[in-house]
């Protein structure tokens, strides 16, 4: 056998994303972005549009005839709705790829793992018996979202290897177990308590639609730190798929980088489903769509599922406004509409695979 | 010089105790070999000297004990094949080996072109350089075991164990695998550890052997004095004829009782 690797100053490389990947990306985001500016009941034109966003940088001065209204259309109604949809978009692909990853489970995904129910469920425990409540800073509802996130993700996690089967479907079981519960006891309370429940429900069901810049704001400290934290795991990642034995015997402390992985990736649920509410399917579509063109890697599949995910979202958002209108679906109808037959299809090659 | 001593060791496997106090020493560049029947412990021995279940006793490596040592430090000095290892189909065989790098790499670091030349270095010493950028799922099983070993070798670890490194795999490709790890074991100074089935060829590749059975060491020396037909009978209730090669090789010869 002949060996033909070509040994020089270039070395071969790591797989990792390449430039045109994540132009692709950048544009992908970008377009979705100036199309939810763009696009709406009220009329704005793109050139103006272009001069209006030129002018808003610092030290760049455009003349640009857009009326009062139109402007703060444009600043207060559709770019944090666009921004929002990024954040959240981005956080909720990156958390699902995330959990693929640590549980090595192409179904992991932060519904069905009863990451969000418990995010809810955390949220009404906070909006009933504490409300208005808050620690230091910080308002309580955001922190008690994130604790049922990791008590969700606890539970299925537990639950399912009780199950004795570290198969994809006993986790994914457990997760529907645990999200049917919790979802139960929050209904519960959330009857009992019903002087709350149109806060609940509104927290809940929230669509990215009435929101503005404080709900960006809010999110985007606890979406920022869990995109950097599993965008920093993302070698690690790699190393898992080999295994647990095999990666503690490459020197890695499993239970370590799943508890970080875990913990970021439930924290950016906990702030998506925060401002946005249920909006399901984001995390196993995104991950799997850039997996299918792009190949196993982390490395690659956790930026990209960042950029395409932040686009699919905004882009999600401006057809649930859009096709309806005046009225809006909910954005959660959009995506589960194009997410549902996805997870099929990604069930069906995860057989083969096996 | 002992590069690898293991004292008192005991260890648990599904709730049985199967190593019951066992001491084992080996020389740096020597190459041991466990036998013993199945479920004997041999694989568990391995873990437990790499760290992958929890062992009472001692292990040290040139006179440290290993419970000192962070993970990583560990995996520097050590470096293990499982019997299965887990190939990730999808991977390919360059990222796979580039694997072995891991506990040279900070926890958030990537590799850098140290490693990278690690990983040339290797394939091209093990002639996979042609299959650099194949994926697992596409290998033989005799390219997939090389692969492995591969990835092992690029930890750069004074100390190899092999676990089953040839079960997988047909005849020549025994012979050739035991080969190259023997070539390597001299050019790099390695000491290596292998549990083996085959006891023809743990006798003809290792320097001393161990025979496990019962969660004690049944027997230990060199390969002849190890393998007698009697220590077989008892540890294994197998028939074998013990057939001299000359130059003090031995085979071991099923045989059956009565013909």
């Amino acid at each position: 056998m002949s060996s033909t690797l070509i040994v020089g100053p270039d070395l071969p490389r790591a797989t990792r994303p390449t430039w045109g990947q994540v132009t692709a990306g950048f544009i992908a985001l970008l377009g979705a972005g100036i199309a939810g500016l763009l696009i709406g009941p009220a009329d704005i034109p793109a050139s103006e549009l272009l001069r209006a966003l030129a002018d808003s940088l610092p030290f760049v001065d455009v003349s640009q005839e857009l009326t009062e209204t139109q402007l703060d259309i444009l600043w207060e109604l559709r770019l944090p709705r666009v921004a929002l949809g990024a954040i959240v978009g981005a956080t909720l692909a990156i958390s699902g790829a995330a959990y693929q990853g640590v549980f090595r489970n192409p179904l992991a995904d932060p519904y069905l793992l009863g990451v969000a129910a418990g995010a809810g469920f955390g949220a009404t425990l906070a909006f009933v018996f504490a409300p208005g409540a808050a620690v230091g800073p910080i308002e309580l509802v955001p922190l008690a979202a994130f604790g049922g996130a990791l008590v969700g993700v606890g539970l299925t996690y537990g639950v399912g290897r009780t199950l004795g089967d570290r198969s994809n479907a006993a986790l994914i079981l457990a997760g529907v177990a645990v999200a049917s519960f919790l979802t139960a006891v929050q209904t519960f309370i959330q009857q009992r308590n019903t002087d709350t429940l149109r806060e609940v429900y509104s927290w809940i069901l929230g669509s990215i639609g009435t929101l503005g810049w404080h709900e960006v704001l809010l999110s985007l400290p606890y979406a920022g730190i869990a995109t950097i934290v599993i965008f920093l795991h993302r070698r690690l990642l790699d190393v898992l798929a080999v295994g647990e034995e095999e990666s503690r015997g490459l020197g890695i402390s499993t239970g370590r980088v799943r508890a970080a992985v875990v913990i970021a990736a439930s924290l950016g649920t906990a702030a998506a489903v925060a401002v946005s509410g249920l909006i399901g399917f984001v995390g196993i579509i995104v991950p799997h769509t850039v997996r299918l063109l792009t190949g196993w890697s982390y490395r690659v599949i956790i930026p990209l599922s960042a950029l395409f995910g932040g686009a699919f979202l905004v882009a999600a958002d401006l057809v649930a406004r859009t096709v309806m209108s005046p009225a809006e679906l909910p954005i959660g109808v959009v995506t589960a509409f194009l997410g549902a037959p996805f997870f099929a299809v990604v069930m069906r090659s995860a057989r083969r695979m096996r | 010089m002992t590069a690898l001593s293991i004292s008192g060791l005991r260890a648990r496997y599904n709730g049985t105790e199967v190593l019951k106090g066992i001491d084992i020493e080996v020389e740096r560049g020597g190459w041991l070999g466990l036998v013993g029947p199945n479920g004997s412990g041999k694989t568990t021995l391995l873990r437990a000297v790499v760290g992958t279940v929890e062992a009472g006793g001692e292990v040290a490596l040139d006179g440290h004990d290993v419970r000192q040592m962070s993970s990583a430090e560990r995996s520097r000095s050590i470096a293990v094949v499982a019997q299965r290892p887990n190939l990730p189909s999808d991977m390919t065989v360059f990222d796979y080996v580039l694997l072995g790098r891991t506990p040279h790499i900070s926890y958030f670091g990537v590799e850098g072109r140290a490693d990278l030349q690690v990983v040339v270095d290797v394939l091209e010493r093990l002639e996979l350089g042609a299959l650099s950028f194949r994926t697992l799922g596409s290998l033989s099983g005799g390219e997939a075991q090389q692969s492995a070993l591969a990835r092992a070798l690029a930890q750069r670890a004074p100390i190899l164990l092999l676990d089953e490194p040839t079960s997988a795999l047909d005849v020549g490709h025994q012979q050739q695998v035991l080969e190259l790890v023997d070539e390597l074991r001299r050019e790099q100074s390695l000491t290596v550890v292998s549990a083996l089935h085959d006891l023809t060829l743990a006798a003809q590749f290792c320097d001393g052997l161990v025979m496990l059975g019962g969660g004690v060491v049944h027997a230990a020396g060199a390969p002849r004095d190890v393998l007698t037909a009697e220590n077989i009978r008892n540890l294994y209730g197998a028939s074998v004829r013990i057939i001299e090669l000359g130059e003090g090789e031995v085979a071991v010869v099923p045989h059956r009782a009565g013909r």
